[in-house]
């Protein structure tokens, strides 16, 4: 857990993740009073694409190379490729970003090659992101609290859903 | 998760030059934070146009920050060595007895995405660490996972029991609780004709 | 006989009385029929591939459609787990009267059950959702307008048929014999100590034993009485349980007869076992059948509790017997399977395996009834025999 006076940051490296949830829902009903902008349920995972190709493969069908043509490729070699993807779905209305659910918010699937130490390794990151305020006025721990509480599972399950997506990317389809 | 207050306060240099966060670089890595005041100052030299250009600092996704409001360490050093898991099962537990090796629990098998209890089992008190074990008690709720992780490249299977530290209910919920049961109560039993004494059918 | 042939006979004939009793699964279900298509539904569990209640799946096979055929239903508990499928079986019959324990509806309980609803935190654990649905299927009727449900307590009585209308010439009625004032008293008293409060963390549903919301009833078609045990207790008061039931038959009896068949109460627990039970309100040597219970180690009956049973009758049945069914491994990874097998742990299957015991009176003169075993239904002699209980 780490804290200072603008973000509260609650991370699990193992499982179970739900004691993140937990620990969360937890501490901000002991807080209830505490102003609040925005909560992001994240979840991140490095993966080992398994070869070198795999991990090309990921990033040809993300960032097509005919798009890039001699940027990326040279005499039928790589000179360059994907560093960084976001993608992010939200609608906007009254110049506003909103969810599909209806809330204020984004979610956002960014994919890197890994920087972990994993070898052919490549990054998913899902930011699951929730406005809280409201015409400027900043929500509470007691609604950050509830609203973990009861976007916790389908948040989840929805980004390892994303992330599994990713990761079909490097199976070899022959 | 990470929640940002609104009001972004300049930290004072004693406290930026304690604290440092980095974001690996101009090639846009993930932030792997190092507790190093030289970091610091290199990147507030040459960093802005990259952390503006690059970073939300509304959002609240690992890497987001705003340049005037450095936070504290974000990943420790270990992060790097960290075990990467995979998940093979979850079941949720709900503790029936404890016995003197053994507990016995009802389980709910997450991973078939079954939401009602349908297994049982008796799993060894060992398997549980201190503060867990002082927490096991008949009704108590655990998580427990079966998978394997790859250290440095080595794969090795792990599994793990784990007491949820659960939320408590709150005034806002016992009171919509008691709300909706009184209007419900009325709804049903307000009327006294309802009260059927008899059930002179046919 | 196999489930399969559970139907072949037909339904019974207007002038039949049947009794059909079916467990365990996640709970047990009776399900009587008083004469000329009038049925009774107590309780609810499933069927034995857990798709649908076994009410409904009973009267669907005979060729029956529930919805004209289920007079009343009466729920004798609150838990999901001992009365699964309850709910659907209130949707499938909206004529049909509800009987719930009246204790489940006092305020307190209806506090009691929307606090414990807010619990949405844990995936494990008892829910109360078959009782709160139940009680949203009758708050829709009541917007109707339509009067269909009642408190059931001693001496409530819950169904009233006329001779003229039985089919077979005779009346017939339904009385509760429990919960007394005692024992409601008692469940309040428990509900009140487990009330969630605030800042107290989230617990599960307490568990329901002893269940002392338990609606006993007694069964009268003419000269024939059939009692219903469900799970009441004999406690140490005398105004509570079995003593009750007892006291309150003293003053007054219950039915003309004695009862010839006897849904033993509390899966034939020694703490059901009532001796004076078995002398003032059953015939000697009656019929009666139980439904097995398993909770972790714990089983239900014991063999004291079989011993109790086979002294007042050598016509025991039970709907299960474990010895008859093997039940499939659930698959999983080989990598789960090879762990729990490498550290000896073995996870059971809480689907106990499935019965159903018919009985059919074809001449309420004759006063004899038939008797047929269904899927894992076996005698409680042979019930002794397997190995859980040596």
């Amino acid at each position: 857990m780490q804290v200072d006076r603008e973000k509260f940051l609650v991370t699990a490296i193992q499982e179970p993740l739900i004691r993140v949830h937990d620990f969360f829902v937890k501490c901000f009903q002991a807080l209830p009073e505490t102003p609040i902008r925005a909560v992001g349920i994240n979840r991140d995972v490095h993966f080992d694409a398994g070869s070198r190709q795999a991990l090309d493969r990921v990033g040809d069908i993300l960032a097509p190379k005919e798009v890039w043509q001699d940027f990326a490729m040279r005499d039928g070699k790589r000179i360059g490729g994907l560093r960084s993807l976001t993608m992010e779905q939200a609608i906007t209305k009254q110049g506003q970003r909103e969810r599909l659910d209806g809330l204020p918010g984004w979610i956002q699937v960014k994919v890197d090659p890994s920087a972990g130490g994993v070898p052919n390794g490549a990054y998913v990151q899902v930011n699951d992101h929730y406005e809280l305020t409201k015409m400027g006025k900043l929500s509470d721990g007691r609604s950050a609290a509830d609203l973990v509480a009861q976007k916790w599972d389908a948040s989840i399950d929805r980004s390892e859903e994303y992330v599994d997506r990713i990761m079909e990317l490097a199976s070899d389809p022959n | 998760m990470t929640l940002t207050e609104q009001h972004h306060r300049q930290l004072d240099t004693r406290y930026s030059e304690t604290f440092a966060t980095g974001s690996g670089g101009i090639e846009g890595a993930p932030a792997r934070t190092r507790f190093n005041a030289e970091v610091l100052n290199a990147r507030q030299k040459r960093m802005k146009a990259f952390v503006d250009s690059t970073h939300d600092p509304e959002g609240t996704s690992l890497e987001s920050e705003s340049l005037d409001n450095i936070g504290i360490v974000q990943y420790p050093d270990s992060y790097l060595e960290t075990p990467r898991e995979i998940k093979l099962q979850e079941w949720e537990g709900q503790v029936q007895e404890v016995g003197s090796r053994y507990f016995s629990a009802r389980l709910v098998d997450l991973t078939a995405g079954e939401r009602e209890e349908a297994e049982e089992v008796d799993l060894p008190l060992d398997d549980l660490t201190e503060s867990d074990r002082i927490l096991l008690v008949p009704g108590a709720t655990f998580r427990w996972i079966i998978g394997y992780r790859y250290i440095r490249g080595e794969k090795e299977r792990f599994a793990r029991i784990v007491i949820r530290r659960l939320p408590v209910w709150t005034e806002q919920e016992i009171r919509t609780a008691d709300r909706e049961a009184a209007d419900l109560y009325n709804a049903l039993f307000g009327d006294p004709h309802n009260r059927a004494a008899t059930a002179n059918r046919d | 006989m196999p489930f399969s042939e559970i139907h072949t006979i037909g339904p019974p004939q207007p002038t039949e009385i049947e009794v059909c009793v079916f467990g365990p699964s996640f709970g047990e279900c009776i399900i009587v029929h008083l004469g000329n298509g009038h049925w009774v539904v107590f309780d609810s569990c499933m069927n034995h591939d857990g798709s649908e209640p076994v009410a409904l799946s009973y009267l669907n096979a005979l060729g029956l459609a529930p919805a004209s055929a289920i007079k009343a239903i009466v729920a004798t508990h609150w838990h999901n787990d001992h009365c699964k499928g309850l709910a659907r079986i209130v949707g499938a019959a909206p004529a049909a009267y509800v009987w719930i324990s009246s204790a489940l509806t006092t305020p307190e309980f209806f506090r009691f059950a929307k606090r414990m609803g807010k619990n949405k935190t844990t995936v494990a654990g008892t829910k109360l959702s078959e009782f709160e649905s139940v009680i949203d299927e009758i708050a829709a009727r009541n917007k109707a307008g339509l009067l269909t449900f009642g408190y059931a307590s001693s001496r409530m009585p819950m169904v009233k048929i006329d001779a003229k209308l039985s089919g077979h010439g005779w009346p017939c009625e339904v009385t509760g014999l429990s919960p007394s004032p005692g024992d409601t008293l008692n469940f309040l008293t428990r509900i009140a100590a487990q009330m969630p409060r605030v800042r107290q963390t989230k617990h599960s549903v307490p568990s329901p034993s002893p269940n002392d919301v338990s609606v006993a009833t007694l069964v009268t078609i003419g000269p024939l009485s059939i009692l219903l045990g469900a799970d009441l207790e004999k406690t140490g008061s005398q105004t509570t349980g079995w003593n009750a039931v007892i006291a309150a038959h003293h003053q007054i009896p219950f039915g003309p007869n004695n009862a010839s068949l006897y849904k033993i109460a509390h899966h034939g627990s020694e703490n059901a076992h009532s001796l004076e039970l078995w002398q003032e309100l059953l015939e000697p040597n009656p019929f009666a059948v139980l439904t097995p219970w398993r909770n972790g180690s714990g089983r239900l009956p014991t063999g004291a509790g079989i011993t109790n049973i086979m002294t007042e009758t050598k016509r025991a049945l039970a709907t299960a017997s474990e010895a008859r069914t093997r039940r499939p491994l659930k698959e999983r990874p080989p990598g789960v399977l090879r762990f729990l097998r490498e550290n000896n742990i073995r996870i059971r299957s809480l689907t106990a395996p499935f019965g159903c015991v018919r009985f059919r009176m074809p001449n309420l003169q004759s006063g004899t009834w038939n008797v047929e075993l269904f899927g894992s239904a076996c005698t409680l002699a042979e019930l002794a025999r397997t190995k859980e209980f040596h």
